[in-house]
């Protein structure tokens, strides 16, 4: 039970921390981070649209920020980096602020949702998926699922290829969720194998080869499969 | 036997009035009562579905002969349940997921005498658990009742909505009013 209270301690301290930095790099475009432990201490990369406002004046926004995740939150010697999203369509947790903020200003969900699925599979994405949910007075709760393209549902893929992202818009009538997963154009699916070729033997050498009257050509052959 | 429909949202929705008028189909006209219709307006449009009330089921009839359908009750409903009972009682609730409970509290639990029986622990619509209430009481057991767990309505490429309910199938659809469907594609939201 202690293991157990232990790993639930761990997550809660996580799940803390995840919040922290969202309200904390809210306004730079956060989208997410990558929390590790190596010898040194523990390297903190910060993924954000705007870096300059996560770093601040000098240094001054990131210096308080490692302060408050080494003293608050216990993360020995955090050593911070924060990593420019290019492709911000690409970042799921960017796009589902998005779509709250859109929802917010009072744009309907249809449109939103289709305005933006574009906009991501524009971006190159393989596949995306956007679902605001919520509940108005006067009628059932129900989502609204807009889709396209290839994206891992379950399993490791799903866990480790998808970018998850969720965000809350508050609306006069109440309170929307916002969901969106999205599969980058890059990942490398397990079920997805590439076939080397072995290299033809180079004209010099065949030459080289039948000068000695031993002229020999290589059929090109399949080796096994390998993953890409 | 009786189905009283006991109206406890705050407004009388296009949503919620499809579903009852479904349920008021559903079941024939004659044996259903809306209870708790307190508002003019509303009253004036539900008469048009079915019996109505504007007092609550508990001040209406003695407690030990109704059958309370609550997904909270601890047991299933069955066709012996049903044996000494005059009406089964069901709430004019629109759901929210997760459930809130709110049937029990506002419901069953103003009328503690009676049987609070579920439909199997899932939420169905309005619609839907009058038609489950109806096939128990002409003698089909809950278990035989296919059911089916979510609903996702495509309207195009790429575009769905999705209603986290239980849907009793009939003939292997699921039960939901075409007016409802129309309603979901017409009606902006959000």
């Amino acid at each position: 039970m202690t293991v157990a209270r232990a790993f639930i301690k761990l997550g809660l301290k996580r799940v803390e921390l995840e919040e922290f930095l969202e309200k904390e790099l809210g306004q730079a475009g956060y989208g997410g981070a990558d929390i590790r432990r190596i010898p040194t201490g523990t390297r903190v990369a910060l993924y954000a649209e705007r870096p300059g406002m996560v770093i601040g004046r000098k240094g001054k926004s990131i210096k308080h920020l490692t302060d408050e995740l080494a003293q608050k939150y216990g993360l020995e010697n955090p050593q911070v980096e924060v990593v420019e999203v290019t492709k911000p369509e690409l970042c799921a947790p960017i796009m589902a602020k998005r779509i709250a903020f859109a929802l917010e200003r009072g744009i309907r969900a249809r449109r939103v949702g289709h305005s933006t699925l574009r906009r991501i599979m524009n971006a190159g994405a393989r596949g995306a998926e956007i679902i605001i949910s919520g509940r108005i007075a006067g009628e059932r709760t129900r989502s609204e699922r807009f889709y396209q393209g290839y994206l891992s549902k379950a399993g490791e893929p799903a866990e480790k290829l998808v970018s998850h992202g969720y965000a809350a818009a508050k609306l006069r009538p109440g309170i929307a969720g916002v969901k969106v997963n999205v599969m980058p154009p890059d990942v490398p699916l397990p079920d997805e194998i590439k076939l080397l070729v072995k290299e033809e033997t180079k004209p010099a050498e065949a030459q080289a080869e039948g000068k000695k009257g031993e002229q020999t050509k290589e059929e090109p052959k399949p080796e096994e499969g390998v993953g890409k | 036997m009786f189905f009283i429909i006991e109206h406890l949202e705050p407004r009388l929705s296009e949503w919620l009035f499809i579903e009852y008028s479904h349920a008021a189909r559903i079941i024939g006209r004659e044996r259903v009562l809306i209870t708790n219709v307190k508002k003019k307006s509303e009253f004036r449009k539900l008469a048009k579905l079915a019996h109505i009330e504007r007092k609550r089921a508990c001040e209406l009839f003695k407690h030990h002969g109704l059958i309370v359908l609550d997904p909270r009750a601890r047991k299933k409903l069955s066709p012996s349940d049903l044996l000494d009972k005059k009406a089964i009682v069901m709430g004019g609730i629109l759901g929210e997921d997760p459930p809130l409970g709110r049937t029990r509290k506002l419901l069953a639990k103003t009328m503690p005498r009676a049987l609070a029986r579920n439909l199997g622990g899932e939420q169905f619509a309005i619609d839907g658990a009058a038609y489950m209430a109806k096939r128990v009481t002409e003698g089909h057991p809950l278990e035989r009742i296919p059911v089916q767990l979510g609903l996702e309505i495509r309207w195009g490429k790429g575009h769905s909505t999705l209603l986290p309910y239980a849907f009793p199938l009939v003939g292997g659809k699921p039960l939901i009013s075409n007016k409802l469907i129309a309603y979901l594609k017409r009606k902006p939201w959000f």
